[in-house]
């Protein structure tokens, strides 16, 4: 069985995380734009990161029979820091056109600030302006207010809600994302967010549709093959081949496929790689024996 | 060149009339877009030129190697000259944003742009890429380089395409342009092949040789 993972920040991991992903059946992923860890503090690291979510990151995951796509934006924690944020909205439009740029993300609320909140709507705008998929982060705390007022902007901005995925659901926000009409991703971590075990049940209680599983396996403590896992757990529980396929296959690509990037036949195709290519001079190999196939 | 290029771009989109709207908009911001989009109007593919097509484009330039030009490539030619229509800074500030693929692109579009001289930077700093298929865009079935390149960035680039292992015929104007410093700086570079043991380049000759032996 083929996996998407639709959110995971694959800059942060390693090639042997990219080597156990593909020996899982991970096939394609989404590495949604956020912050590194530590504030930025200058435009052009903005800048080079989204080059390298457009550039090299690609490659590598090419290098492992795995498709990468990306969604770029400003992520509400740095949205805080005004005179950076305003030179990245001037950028934005430069890479949001770009080969594997499947729409505008991760954006949303961290603490919930005037700040956060007015490139946010900006940003709403310009995926409204230019009919762009967008992908909303939810915050770590006072999550179920965040969501409703995430589900509020949405609307206000007026954006179709098949075009808005809201991510890192729990128990306390899914009906509300439900209810908005938008596609519910739920990130599986370790301890905190939501786990596999909880994840099931979730899809027990609520059924398949719009349901989205993902990692969002970072720099942090967290798992890359959290949804291959889950699927596993899926499988305890007596769901079938089927309706797994269309939680960890079948969902994302219709969630993400409106972006224009991807068809379900494009990445259903034989795994072709070599790594013995090169991208700009450089390889994956250290001196290894180049795999292939 | 722009209705010749409308002419074969008609047969590869439905959406030519999109296109057009955003090239003509004289709206930089849509112009920008056609550029980071244009993939998705026409593909990525080979132009695949029919002999009539390939004698549009030929009266155009002949010196270019069509044959290696891709449908996106030809839409970003036409955006662009729109663009620098609306704003002589134009390539100048897309370029900064280039991926890849684009960078490419913008090797075989500066041979088709007024003001050359404007490119010379951007078209000597291709040659030094690491890249190959970037290098290979800018020396390769290229008219720029023939005409807008210094002695030595022309002939560090013939120099370049040997170590690299890529064929020297299709060096746009190698004959007229080659002097006795490139076939000095070619005889030293197979003299470290031949310590190295190393095979000497195919088509080494087309440097080596004199423009008196070639006509003899």
């Amino acid at each position: 069985m083929f996996y998407f993972d639709p959110h995971i920040h694959m800059t942060a991991r390693t090639t042997n995380d990219y080597e156990a992903m593909a020996a899982a059946g991970i096939r394609a992923v989404i590495e949604p734009a956020f912050w590194l860890g530590q504030p930025r503090t200058s435009i052009g690291t903005f800048e080079d990161y989204f080059k390298s979510l457009t550039g090299w990151e690609r490659f590598r995951a090419s290098q492992f029979g795995i498709q990468h796509f990306c969604t770029l934006g400003l992520n509400s924690k740095e949205a805080n820091n005004k005179e950076l944020s305003d030179q990245v909205m001037e950028i934005l439009p430069h890479f949001l056109f770009k080969e594997g740029v499947v729409g505008i993300g991760e954006i949303g609320f961290d603490e919930m600030t005037d700040l956060e909140e007015h490139y946010f709507k900006l940003q709403l705008e310009m995926a409204k302006e230019h009919d762009l998929f967008v992908q909303i982060h939810t915050p770590h705390r006072d999550k179920k207010n965040g969501t409703i007022e995430s589900i509020r902007l949405v609307k206000e901005a007026g954006l179709d809600p098949t075009k808005v995925i809201i991510d890192h659901n729990n128990e306390e926000t899914l009906p509300y994302t439900l209810e908005s009409g938008c596609w519910a991703g739920h990130t599986i971590y370790p301890d905190t967010k939501m786990d596999a075990p909880r994840m099931v049940k979730l899809l027990q209680e609520y059924g398949l549709e719009r349901m989205i599983v993902n990692s969002s396996a970072d720099w942090g403590k967290s798992d890359p093959l959290s949804v291959p896992k889950t699927a596993n757990l899926m499988r305890e529980a007596d769901f079938s081949e089927e309706q797994i396929q269309k939680v960890m296959w079948e969902n994302p690509i219709d969630c993400f496929a409106v972006s224009g990037q991807f068809t379900r036949e494009s990445l259903e195709v034989d795994v072709h790689y070599d790594q013995s290519e090169l991208f700009q001079g450089n390889s994956v190999l250290r001196g290894q024996v180049a795999e292939a196939k | 060149m722009r209705e010749s290029f409308l002419t074969i771009l008609s047969k590869r989109t439905e959406k030519i009339d999109d296109l057009l709207a955003l090239l003509d908009s004289g709206d930089i911001k849509n112009l920008t877009k056609a550029w980071n989009s244009s993939y998705r109007w026409v593909g990525k593919e080979l132009l695949n030129l029919n002999v009539e097509e390939l004698e549009l484009l030929q009266k155009i330039n002949s010196d270019i190697d069509w044959s290696l030009w891709t449908n996106d490539e030809l839409v970003r030619a036409l955006v662009v000259i729109e663009g620098l229509k609306v704003d002589s800074e134009f390539f100048n500030k897309i370029s900064r944003y280039f991926d890849f693929r684009e960078t490419i692109a913008a090797c075989r579009v500066v041979a088709l742009l007024d003001d050359p001289s404007r490119y010379v930077f951007f078209a000597t700093e291709s040659c030094r890429s690491n890249s190959v298929d970037v290098f290979r865009a800018m020396a390769l079935g290229n008219p720029f380089p023939y005409h807008h390149f210094s002695d030595l960035s022309f002939d560090q680039m013939v120099i370049k395409s040997m170590f690299l292992g890529l064929p020297l015929s299709p060096i746009v104007g190698l004959q007229k342009r080659k002097t006795s410093e490139t076939r000095r700086m070619a005889q030293d570079y197979c003299e470290e092949l031949s310590s190295a043991g190393r095979p000497m380049p195919v088509d080494i000759e087309l440097v080596l040789e004199t423009k008196k032996e070639q006509e003899v």
